[in-house]
């Protein structure tokens, strides 16, 4: 982990320096989860390519200004929330919608995977899935940066720009919006809605 | 493997634990060995994990979505070029910010310099006033009133030092010639007037142009005078005293000499001038116009000194010696015969 921090923040110094090939390197390594991010936000694969050209090409008009990082996937995400978010806006006054009427996050919960079909908690963990698939954009996003991206809460609640309170209310009303769905078991859902804790 | 105290986690401790998401996450072997050695002793907890795996796996049980290699290097590829293309649009205002600046701290200097050595300094006497001035190569001119002195403001670097003057005053010239056979750059000393320009090395010397009448009055060194009319040239020693007229005749007269300077000390010096003269040379001083009564008054020659020191004192002395009623309205003298 440590060696990973290491390696990160070198390969960014050298970017920060104007090193063309540490650009390539970064995009090579964080493209992935990058792409996967910004499908899930705007299931447009034209407006996920422009939002990360937009990203790279802007990182390297900014290099001699950007702040060090010993976390560039961190760094990057943050930066291309933020892309996404601008480009939306524009869309939206383009299109003239409201962005928060039509906001979707693409994640999907579902209980047909060969390995949970095996196993005896089938109704509870079906039960469960239809609560999950239910949860707001925004609830979705946090538990896919957690698990998927394995960013921590402290980082994502700056990413997503939440204050601990408001982390605290999402993950309040997440657990009310689950309690009037379904009657899950206690210890589970508040497992499920820890993860949704910021 | 680390050592947690697994046996006491409940499901919350484990979907929180970065180990056992990889486990459930990656299936790498070395976990799944770790994870199967851990139930197999059947914890009491044993309960807790199978939830926390279950949720878990319910959590990531959604598709990856995963770029195509044909995104990938087309999009990278897209990025090179507009990086490229903005390196060069930067190069490009860099060589332009180094031309357009690079002129214009050219045409700064050029202007600067030129307005150096193009531009003239001039000083100015009001009526009443007299001043001292003091040239850049240590040459002093006493400005009488109402006079100007005109100079380069490059005064030092001109082939020859170079003043202007209209009206009066009196030079004491810095002598700045090393070899008298030889005239360098800068060693002569030119006091240019309408009528006349006069030509020195070093020495002192009243000029005085004023009504197209030029006179010279040499106290020290020697000088050569030209009309600028006639182009027709006088040189001069101490004690010399030249007059020209506005044809550039001269029209000498030696008896006048004292009467050059005494300005210097506060006084007109008169020696069978007439009265038209004095009075011109207070017009010409304190700027009045002075009107006389009847001409012949005008006509009148007085011998003596007259201070000129102030207005009062100088009208103070016309009126004793005309025996006249003085009137002044404005910037009018009337000079009126007693009945």
């Amino acid at each position: 982990m440590l060696e990973k921090e290491i390696i990160d923040y070198n390969l960014w110094q050298k970017l920060l320096s104007g090193d063309r090939l540490a650009l390539n390197i970064i995009y090579e390594r964080n493209l992935s989860p990058l792409y996967q991010y910004g499908m899930r936000m705007l299931q447009d694969e034209d407006a996920v390519r422009d939002c990360l050209h937009n990203l790279f090409v802007k990182i390297w008009v900014n290099h001699k200004t950007l702040k060090p990082t010993d976390n560039i996937k961190y760094y990057l995400i943050s930066a291309f929330r933020n892309t996404i978010i601008n480009y939306k806006t524009q869309e939206s006054k383009f299109q003239k919608v409201d962005i928060r009427d039509n906001e979707v996050f693409d994640l999907k919960f579902t209980v047909e995977a060969e390995y949970i079909k095996k196993e005896e908690q089938n109704k509870k963990i079906l039960q469960l899935s239809e609560a999950m698939n239910k949860l707001t954009p925004r609830q979705k996003e946090i538990i896919y940066l957690r698990y998927f991206e394995e960013i921590d809460y402290d980082e994502i609640a700056e990413i997503m720009d939440l204050s601990k309170k408001g982390a605290y209310k999402l993950s309040a009303r997440a657990l009310e919006a689950l309690r009037e769905i379904l009657n899950v078991d206690k210890a589970m859902l508040l497992a499920v809605l820890l993860a949704v804790k910021a | 493997m680390p050592n947690k105290t697994y046996n006491s986690y409940n499901a919350e401790n484990f979907l929180d634990d970065a180990d056992f998401l990889r486990y459930v996450k990656y299936n790498n072997p070395s976990d799944v060995s770790f994870w199967n050695n851990w139930q197999a002793v059947k914890p009491e907890n044993l309960k807790s994990f199978k939830e926390a795996k279950l949720q878990l796996q319910l959590i990531l049980s959604d598709q990856p979505k995963a770029e195509t290699i044909n995104f990938r290097e087309l999009l990278l590829q897209d990025i090179n070029l507009s990086v490229d293309a903005i390196q060069k649009s930067k190069k490009r205002k860099l060589i332009r910010l180094v031309w357009t600046s690079g002129i214009a701290a050219s045409f700064l200097m050029v202007t600067l310099i030129s307005w150096f050595f193009l531009s003239e300094i001039t000083i100015k006497s009001d009526f009443a006033e007299n001043r001292l001035v003091h040239l850049p190569d240590g040459s002093e001119v006493k400005l009488n009133a109402n006079s100007s002195l005109t100079y380069a403001r490059a005064f030092n670097w001109k082939v020859r030092r170079e003043v202007h003057l209209a009206g009066e005053a009196y030079f004491k010239v810095k002598h700045i010639n090393i070899n008298s056979d030889q005239v360098k750059k800068g060693e002569l000393f030119i006091a240019i007037t309408d009528g006349a320009s006069v030509q020195v090395l070093g020495t002192e010397f009243n000029l005085k142009d004023r009504h197209r009448k030029t006179s010279v009055a040499l106290i020290k060194g020697k000088i050569q005078v030209s009309s600028n009319s006639t182009g027709k040239s006088y040189v001069m020693h101490p004690g010399d005293f030249i007059d020209l007229d506005g044809n550039g005749n001269s029209v000498e007269n030696v008896n006048d000499f004292a009467n050059q300077t005494a300005w210097l000390s506060g006084k007109i010096v008169v020696n069978q001038t007439t009265v038209n003269e004095i009075l011109r040379e207070f017009e010409d001083l304190y700027g009045y116009k002075v009107m006389l009564d009847s001409p012949a008054l005008g006509n009148k020659k007085i011998d003596g000194a007259i201070s000129i020191k102030s207005e009062e004192s100088l009208l103070f002395t016309l009126k004793n010696i005309l025996n006249v009623d003085i009137q002044k309205e404005g910037k009018t003298i009337y000079l009126k015969n007693r009945r």
